[in-house]
């Protein structure tokens, strides 16, 4: 029962937000964004590029919201546009990973780790999934780290399974190599 | 390594995160201006989904016995047609040459004050380093590209960031404002930002402006800050202006005002941050009348 109350509370939201009221889309971006991010960041680990990513995201839910035809749950609907931004994402020039940014720098951390602490081969594994080509290391973070099957990614990459199956070879790949290079 | 073991590597090792809630409220304050740029969401999808069920349609309505309807159609058409084929000439009188050149040629600070500008809009490139774009009506459109080092650029974008009716574009000028070269010599950019920080209504705008005073040091900007810092009703913007406020400890005003907000504040996070900042006067500044430490 109570389920069912947010869910309408919330498609009144969405239906308000597709009308054109601004609050009631910032009101549904305060219940996603969090979570949206944390995806995002799996991806991106780079203040700058959250900053950006996080504006080219909510912008583009914001224009193409009247799309929206409640046949997916809206948080998939985000994660797509996330997950498309994040696959043609250009990451910034200059990257400041995190943990190199005094905290004078910029007015807030973006976000803390809350991972467990791993040895040191599992943070060069880390490393090495952070240097691969955006497009694989999309791919990659969806299929490892989010655990969603191929076909899954490819749906919602509109990609074709084959083409996935691909970037994941290469991924794996250059990740064996570098993981050699290490050893 | 298997598929199923590469799953199991990355499930124990992926790393996690939890994202700063102030940092995402900035951004909500940020997206929340940026909106309005993009203007009414949809307009064009709808648009477009009305022309295509009005053009599926249209041969019923010439088949059917509905001829006037049909009429009103091919008239609609002929004006929609005529509207994108055919440009009306360039009226005379001022900027009537229409050229870039000719409006580069123009003091544009003059015609601002002379209230001859009724509108320009600010490009949104999105990269500092690319010339700012102006689109102008004066008279009639026009189009102005160039770096802040220019007069009339600033003076074009200080009259968009106070007096614009759109969000959106406030906030574009706000941020490119904030990139202009020796902006701290600049008196009249100063004091529109500040002007803008005081009285801007969205606080994304505001959130911006804050970012682009950020190192300036000039006291009218330490003022609009303290200001903010004390009444804002955005929390935000109160966090950031109490960072931008480190940049002003030697001040005995702006310690007094961080001590207040670093006991009064409603928001613990502000409260805190303002400790923070606070706590990095040098020691010779710890007061003994503020009583810090």
């Amino acid at each position: 029962m109570r389920a069912s109350r947010v869910d309408e509370s919330r498609v009144k939201l969405i239906r308000a937000a597709q009308r054109g009221d601004h609050r009631a889309f910032c009101e549904l971006v305060a219940s996603y964004d969090a979570k949206i991010m944390s995806v995002i960041l799996q991806i991106l680990q780079n203040k700058e590029d959250a900053e950006d990513i996080y504006q080219e995201v909510f912008l583009k839910a914001w224009k193409n919201l009247p799309a929206f035809e409640f046949k997916s749950e809206f948080y998939t609907w985000l994660y797509r546009i996330a997950a498309n931004t994040c696959f043609s994402y250009r990451t910034g020039k200059q990257r400041h990973h995190l943990e190199n940014i005094p905290l004078d720098e910029g007015y807030h951390d973006v976000y803390e780790e809350t991972s467990t602490e791993r040895t040191d081969e599992q943070q060069q594994i880390l490393s090495a999934v952070d240097d691969l080509p955006q497009k694989q290391k999309t791919v990659f973070v969806m299929r490892y780290y989010q655990g969603h099957k191929i076909k899954d990614i490819a749906s919602l990459l509109g990609l074709n399974s084959g083409t996935v199956k691909r970037y994941l070879h290469r991924a794996t790949h250059k990740l064996r190599k570098d993981m050699a290079a290490y050893a | 390594m298997s598929e199923e073991q590469l799953l199991q590597l990355f499930k124990e090792i992926k790393p996690t995160y939890k994202v700063n809630e102030s940092w995402l409220e900035e951004q909500r304050a940020q997206l929340l201006g940026a909106i309005e740029v993009t203007g009414e969401h949809g307009l064009l999808q709808r648009l477009a989904e009305d022309i295509r069920i009005w053009w599926d349609e249209l041969p019923y309505y010439w088949a059917s016995a509905r001829p006037a309807l049909a009429m009103v159609s091919a008239v609609a058409v002929g004006v929609l047609v005529g509207r994108f084929v055919f440009t009306a000439p360039a009226p005379t009188g001022l900027l009537a040459t229409g050229e870039e050149e000719a409006a580069s040629e123009l003091n544009l600070a003059d015609l601002i004050r002379t209230g001859q500008v009724k509108g320009i809009d600010v490009g949104a490139s999105g990269d500092p380093e690319a010339p700012v774009e102006l689109n102008l009506t004066v008279g009639r459109e026009m189009k102005l590209a160039g770096s802040t080092e220019r007069e009339d650029i600033l003076a074009a974008l200080e009259y968009v960031l106070v007096k614009d009716p759109n969000p959106g574009q406030r906030l574009q000028s706000a941020k490119i404002l904030g990139n202009t070269a020796n902006l701290e010599s600049k008196q009249s950019t100063v004091m529109a930002l500040v002007s803008a920080l005081l009285s801007d209504d969205n606080p994304g705008v505001r959130l911006s402006v804050i970012k682009s005073l950020t190192g300036v040091q000039s006291p009218l900007a330490k003022d609009a800050l303290v200001k903010t810092v004390m009444e804002d009703e955005n929390e935000s913007v109160r966090r950031a202006a109490v960072e931008n406020l480190a940049y002003f400890l030697n001040d005995l005003s702006v310690r007094s005002a961080l001590l207040l907000v670093s006991r009064m504040d409603p928001i613990e996070n502000v409260r805190f941050r303002a400790y923070q900042v606070l706590s990095q006067a040098p020691d010779n500044l710890s007061d003994e009348s503020l009583d810090i430490q």
